[in-house]
């Protein structure tokens, strides 16, 4: 069954929104590839004090690069939500207006309608259908980064504890730690609205 | 929506409007039809909204496959903006509309409708047997701008020259000129920006033998009250919101 004008209308808004809050994370992301490099800087400069969170600031570096690149890969793909579900919308609203005229014709008159409510009807299946994968491709990709980022505020526990070996490090590496666990919590955050706002697509 | 016919001996003119059932903040469009055989064309279709009273009324009096062209005399949104439906329902037809137009007017939705713009100086379109020109209107009021003309019927569609603003139900032509001018006098003054053009294509459509002039919004011009139109849009002042 076809979603109605109003509910694909809805899908639009809630698509370009998700892409909203994915650009949004993938800025966060970015600064948090930053504090990463800053961290890792700091603790070679703490030297041997430091070397348990060595591998620690590596891995924030990397979940950092890979938050980026998979903010930007959800992005094309919510935007890609966004123009399939302005096409349906444009075509449902054709079908509507469609069923309009026909019911005001003579039915030898509204049959010529036929085909093209018919064409029109096989071309929004067809789109339902990219829909629907690129839906679960997207919910797949929130779930994801969702993940990466419960690892990171894990991480970042684990790299505030290791801190308090630093001596006078100490509280620049707390920071750094308080840092990327907020911003981690940011994305999370940007990430389960997005999901939410994936959960109302009813197709 | 109502439907007259306008003129009948070979090929057909028909003007589609005063719709009771458009919202009612709209304002009312003429829509115009001229059928030739197997070949159609619709003059300013109108906006999304009126589009499938539109396509109700057309179907009445032509087959679909035989709805072939589509005219838009500018770029407005109750010119043309139900082109994305058209496109939809029509995916083999033409649309005859200024060349400056086409990238603006592909906004309202045009993925099959082939667009065949019409150079500065003017043009023509053969249906089966007539042959209509297009007649430059530039910044009547619209910087790209045309009107159809058809020596047969000696028909004039003049877009938005020759409209009036009335209360909806009005007749479709004017049966007394003195007092229509009231309901076109601001609609002329404020819509058209130029005294300049507007004496260009007054000394262009003199040239004109001319029926029936037909504007896309208000009633209709039949005999002397074309010449009646012409002589007092000839000495209106227009571009009024600069004055």
């Amino acid at each position: 069954m076809q979603p109605a004008s109003s509910q694909i209308a809805a899908q639009t808004a809630a698509s370009a929104t998700i892409s909203g809050h994915l650009f949004r994370a993938s800025l966060i992301a970015k600064r948090m590839a930053l504090a990463a490099k800053n961290s890792r800087a700091m603790v070679l400069r703490a030297g041997t004090k430091a070397a348990g969170l060595k591998v620690i600031s590596d891995y924030f570096d990397e979940l950092a690069g890979k938050t980026i690149r998979l903010s930007n890969t959800i992005n094309q793909c919510a935007i890609s939500i966004s123009r399939t579900s302005v096409r349906q919308w444009r075509t449902q609203t054709f079908l509507d207006r469609l069923a309009n005229s026909q019911s005001r014709l003579a039915p030898d008159k509204s049959q010529q309608l036929n085909a093209a409510m018919e064409n029109r009807h096989l071309f929004l299946t067809d789109q339902l259908h990219s829909l629907r994968s690129q839906l679960a491709e997207l919910k797949e990709q929130l779930a994801d980064i969702h993940q990466y980022m419960q690892s990171s505020n894990v991480v970042a526990v684990t790299f505030r504890l290791e801190a308090t070996q630093t001596g006078e490090f100490q509280p620049m590496l707390e920071n750094m730690a308080s840092t990327i666990g907020k911003q981690s919590n940011d994305i999370k955050a940007h990430i389960t609205t997005s999901q939410i706002k994936l959960s109302h697509f009813q197709i | 929506m109502d439907a007259h016919k306008l003129f009948d001996d070979g090929h057909q003119w028909y003007v589609f409007g005063r719709d009771p059932e458009k919202p009612e903040k709209i304002l009312d469009t003429n829509q115009y039809m001229i059928v030739d055989g197997q070949r159609s064309i619709l003059l300013d279709p109108g906006g999304i909204e009126v589009f499938s009273t539109m396509l109700a009324s057309v179907l009445k009096y032509v087959n679909i496959e035989h709805l072939t062209d589509l005219f838009a005399s500018h770029q407005d949104p109750d010119i043309i903006s139900s082109l994305g439906m058209w496109d939809q329902v029509l995916p083999n037809s033409s649309l005859h509309c200024s060349g400056i137009w086409e990238g603006f007017i592909r906004h309202f939705g045009m993925d099959n409708i082939q667009y065949k713009p019409i150079a500065d100086s003017g043009g023509h379109v053969t249906l089966e047997k007539i042959e209509l020109d297009f007649i430059p209107a530039h910044y009547m009021h619209s910087s790209g701008n045309f009107n159809v003309y058809d020596p047969k019927s000696k028909i004039l569609f003049s877009g938005d020259v020759g409209a009036a603003l009335e209360p909806p139900g009005t007749p479709m032509f004017v049966e007394d000129f003195d007092r229509h001018v009231e309901h076109m006098r601001f609609f002329h003054q404020r819509w058209m920006p130029s005294n300049e053009a507007k004496a260009h294509w007054i000394k262009r459509i003199r040239k004109l033998d001319i029926d029936i002039l037909a504007p896309q919004h208000g009633r209709l011009f039949k005999g002397k009250d074309v010449q009646r139109f012409l002589d007092w849009f000839e000495q209106l002042d227009v571009g009024s919101a600069i004055k």
